[in-house]
């Protein structure tokens, strides 16, 4: 189930964890690496060298394509207090050989052009002082505090992030602490994805911080415990202080500032060793939120009003359970839908036990109905077979992200709001090793109109769930994990859902000739959402139909009585996915191994009926997004089967590391289609008559859909 | 769907019963808690993945799985695997040094590349078998470099798999790789073990097998506590005889990785460590 994936260990390492090599005081110290990527598929599009890429203003993902990279990597321990380091780094995002050296259309680029950028830079400081251990001035990745409070949340590099870290101890060690002021990153840690207000003239954004905490107490080996706080502030110019606001102000006595957002998150962790049959730990969070400015955004990653909320988890490990060998991991979880820490991790750390939704599903904004090559946002994206890697589950809110990646690395998903269970089972037997999963899960977000009034005046756009939906911006606005579904909007205007998850893994290794590894798996998906569950409802969600939209849509007619009235079951969605699974690995060489794997999956689905798409938050009044040709929201009731044959190769010789990971995807899809009952007031089949039917969201053919997706990555990385 | 699920998988669950392997007689070993300190003033990496007890040895065993030697190293720390190596562990590293034939003067008496650890004399060391989390290729390709004497002469020996589980990580390897059956059946109660165990470091030094280097001061992925030159030694828990968890092993355990530095940090005395033999394992 959750597939190796050495690319991302290897990153991971590289990023902040540079060799420490022995060098005299003063002596600099020179490493690094040549990385080249090798991209291709059939999707042809080539954008950049990541396969996904979709979610940054000006980037885009693809498919195609030749580059290489080269990070030269620097140390000096000037003396026994000073160590500095960074890294010179020539990214290829696309800087393809076609380029033919940076003399390429786009020389100008610096995306394009070989330029080579500084980064990573830092300076430790260790003074031997009793009261502090060292301070770390400038790049960090922040990795020693915490995800649901100052997590891993890079853009490209780990240490996009810079600040001032101090750590010491005290109490033999027994007590840590850590310390940090953490430049915010203006690119997105704010709403609206920015740390300045709509005035340019009120703009202040380079002193804009958070404030980060974490104290640890390790004093037994039976148990410890950690606390962790984090307080960020944006600041802009009170708008006061601009002559023009007919205050006349005078600047000369110092210009006042007023906070745009502030957020206070904290949590308390502790974990007990000390029973014989089990460990037990737990974490509890609190976070508060204040906006000055939410601006209603469409695209925010915070919410645009004052919120707070509370998240926890409870983790119970059992060993030898019974009998030898056989292990419980259960976790109990509750993230609020409202908790919110704008430096959480949005990537790269996994807060749940459960291994979460199939990622061969995930496709940020889709295009399953039209194929449309000239559709820029699904064309950003990976395709029909979505990603290879585990699920990294993160709560850093609507901030989950995936840029820069490629089809076989993990994915981040956003996971606010979610609450349940999990117990994993793990059971070895001779040369065969189990694992199972059993998670159900409900959902702090299953609420009528955003938890508001439910308001059924149809003829009133700014009231019902528009207006209390308010504070929650939609992002993609479709959140349905799956097929047409996205990664970071956890919110749905009306939502009564729940969902199971079964998975079963078994490995063996065969002991014939070099050995075989072989793997199964099996995972099955239970996911219900009633949707609206009230007639009242049914008139706030659907009353105006889609509003907005600009698709044609001359053949669907719009009629609220006819089409909803008193049909609550109507825009139900029932989903069912099944994955069956088998690999074989095999040392081929003593330096090359390669693996061999085929997967199925079988998806059958119900998502409303043809009069009823989801309920969409229409906070700035959805539009031609709303269309399955632009890919935001997709018509994808019915049948659906998914192969996929591939092959992973990985090569090492003393200095170097070769990797390559081809796939192959092949499946159809056979819409369905359902109706009102007129007579039962119930969803019912419908029989199409014609080659399509009529849908809010476009004609949807009613012919089976055939797709297919190659794809492949291949990799050197040589270290120095 | 739920009926072709339970069916799946009570499918998979009767076939591997009948698949089970014969059990043969464990070695157990205990270590004391609280010991992950190496010579006394070891501390932990800041970063968060470093969790802890995810370096504190308590337990470790060696049984006889029919041609194979199975070895277990338990933690006193639920296992992660936060850098996705997919093998159920990603932090640890453990090197298992073996005296197969308990003879004086016979073996290896330097441990690999980037332990900076010696062995007592009597207790040199003839197999090493190293648990990492990174693919065995991976292990070999860096041997190659590093401890390229040892992987010629068939020495380090590396599991075609190493997997991690609640606490333990395991591992197998021939035990006819161990001890040449041509010597007559192996027999591994008679054999000295020592374990060191250390961090998987996926971008070691270019002296270092894989390990992660102790400074003087932490950081957020090296061990503090140490020098900042290559005169002290890289572990942070080891075995001591005899290896019963007692409180007593701790002092034993500092005692044997205590060292000490001139101030270019030239070794002057160099950890070393002795072995613990079969016997007290055969409990």
């Amino acid at each position: 189930m959750k597939t190796r994936n050495l690319a991302l260990a290897a990153a991971v390492g590289a990023a902040l964890a540079a060799p420490a090599t022995t060098v005299n005081a003063g002596e600099m110290e020179w490493f690094g690496s040549v990385y080249a990527k090798f991209l291709d598929g059939d999707r042809r599009f080539e954008n950049a060298l990541y396969n996904n890429a979709e979610t940054t203003p000006g980037e885009a993902g693809g498919d195609q394509g030749q580059g290489i990279e080269f990070e030269l990597m620097f140390r000096n321990v000037v003396s026994k207090q000073v160590e500095i380091g960074g890294r010179l780094k020539a990214r290829f995002n696309q800087n393809f050989w076609t380029n033919f050296g940076g003399f390429g259309p786009e020389e100008e680029d610096e995306r394009s052009a070989q330029y080579i950028k500084m980064r990573g830079v830092y300076a430790i400081i260790t003074p031997g002082y009793e009261w502090i251990d060292s301070a770390t001035i400038g790049s960090n990745d922040f990795g020693m505090f915490d995800p649901l409070t100052q997590g891993k949340y890079r853009y490209i590099d780990r240490d996009n992030a810079s600040g001032l870290l101090f750590q010491g101890s005290t109490l033999e060690n027994k007590m840590r602490w850590n310390l940090a002021r953490v430049s915010l990153p203006r690119l997105f840690a704010g709403p609206a994805f920015v740390t300045r207000g709509e005035d340019d003239a009120l703009k202040l954004e380079t002193m804009d911080a958070a404030y980060v905490g974490k104290l640890s107490w390790n004093s037994s080996t039976d148990w410890n415990a950690t606390l962790n706080t984090i307080y960020v502030r944006d600041k802009e110019v009170a708008p006061d202080e601009l002559l023009d606001d007919g205050n006349n102000e005078d600047i000369r006595d110092g210009t006042d500032v007023v906070t745009r957002y502030d957020n206070f998150a904290a949590g308390i962790s502790g974990e007990y060793n000390g029973f014989d049959a089990f460990d037990l730990s737990g974490s509890y969070y609190y976070s508060d939120y204040n906006v000055d400015e939410g601006e209603g955004a469409r695209f925010s990653p915070l919410l645009n009003d004052d919120a707070d909320d509370y998240s926890f988890f409870i983790n119970l490990d059992i060993d030898d359970f019974l009998i030898p060998d056989l292990t419980f991991n259960i976790q109990a979880f509750h993230v609020g839908a409202d908790y919110m820490s704008v430096q959480a991790a949005r990537r790269e750390q996994d807060i749940l036990l459960s291994e979460g939704w199939m990622n061969t599903f995930q496709w940020g904004r889709p295009d399953y109905n039209y194929g449309n090559r000239e559709n820029g946002n699904s064309a950003a994206g990976l395709g029909y077979g979505g990603w290879n890697g585990e699920t990294q589950q993160v709560a850093g809110h609507l901030m989950a992200d995936n840029d820069f990646t490629d089809f076989d690395e993990p994915v981040a998903f956003g996971v606010n709001g979610y609450e349940g269970f999990t117990i994993v089972p793990r059971y070895s037997w001779g040369d065969w090793e189990f694992r199972a999963e059993y998670t159900y899960q409900e959902y702090d977000t299953n609420w009528q109109a955003c938890g508001g009034q439910v308001q059924n005046d149809r003829t009133t756009p700014d009231v019902g769930y528009r207006t209390s939906c308010d504070k929650y911006p939609m992002n993609e606005n479709n959140h349905a994990w799956g097929l047409g579904g996205d990664w970071r909007n956890p919110y749905s205007p009306y939502q009564d859902r729940e969902t199971e998850i079964f998975g079963f893994n078994a490995t063996y290794l065969l002991d014939f000739m070099n050995g075989f590894d072989i793997d199964l798996r099996y995972k099955f998906i239970d996911d219900e959402d009633d949707r609206v569950t009230t007639k009242k409802g049914l008139a706030d969600a659907y009353g105006d139909g889609y509003a907005g939209a600009s698709i044609d849509r001359s053949d669907w007619v719009f009629n609220f009585e006819q089409q909803w009235r008193d049909c609550v079951g109507c825009d139900d969605r029932d989903a069912e996915y099944a994955q069956y699974g088998i690999s074989v690995g095999y040392q081929l060489h003593p330096d090359l191994y390669a693996t061999i794997l085929y997967d199925y999956w079988d998806v059958s689905l119900v998502d409303g009926t043809v009069d009823t798409a989801k309920p969409v938050n229409s906070v700035d009044g959805g539009g031609f997004e709303f269309s399955n040709n632009f890919g935001y929201l997709e018509y994808m009731t019915g049948d659906h089967t998914k192969n996929r044959i591939g092959v992973n190769l990985n090569y090492f010789l003393s200095g170097v590391e070769f990797g390559a990971s081809a796939d192959w995807f092949w499946g159809d899809y056979d819409p369905t289609f359902y109706t009102r009952n007129p007579d039962t007031s119930k969803r019912s089949k419908l029989v199409p008559s014609g080659d399509f039917v009529a849908t809010p969201l476009g004609n949807i053919d009613t012919g089976n859909t055939d797709y297919n997706q190659y794809r492949l990555k291949a990799f050197m990385k040589v270290s120095f | 769907m739920k009926t072709k699920m339970i069916a799946v998988m009570a499918g998979l669950a009767v076939g591997s019963l009948a698949a089970g392997t014969a059990l043969g007689a464990t070695l157990e070993f205990k270590d004391p808690t609280g010991d992950d300190n190496g010579p006394g003033t070891y501390v932990y990496p800041t970063d968060g993945v470093y969790s802890p007890g995810s370096f504190d040895m308590t337990e470790f065993e060696v049984t006889s799985k029919g041609k194979d030697a199975e070895f277990k190293v338990c933690f006193n720390s639920s296992l992660d695997d936060p850098w996705g190596m997919g093998v159920g562990f990603a932090v640890q590293m453990a090197a298992i040094y073996i005296d197969t034939d308990r003879a004086p003067g016979s073996g290896h008496m330097d441990g690999l590349a980037g332990f900076n650890i010696k062995f007592a004399p009597g207790d040199g060391w003839e197999k090493v078998v190293v648990l990492s989390p990174q693919q065995q290729s991976r292990v070999m390709s860096e041997a190659k470099m590093k401890a390229s004497s040892e992987l010629a002469a068939g020495d380090l020996l590396v599991p075609r798999r190493t997997l991690g589980k609640g606490k333990c990580i395991s591992g197998r390897v021939k035990l006819e790789d161990l001890a040449p059956t041509a010597d007559g059946a192996p027999n591994p109660a008679g054999w000295g073990y020592q374990v060191a165990i250390q961090s998987n470091e996926g971008f070691p030094a270019k002296t270092d097998l894989l390990t992660r280097r102790v400074n003087e001061f932490e950081g957020q992925h090296r061990f503090g506590g140490g020098h900042d030159m290559d005169c002290d030694p890289h572990v942070m828990d080891i075995l001591a005889p005899p290896a019963a968890g007692g409180a007593d092993e701790v002092a034993a355990q500092h005692e044997m990785l205590s060292y000490e530095c001139d101030a270019d940090g030239n070794a002057v005395k160099s950890a070393t460590l002795r072995m613990v033999p079969g016997t007290d394992g055969a409990k």
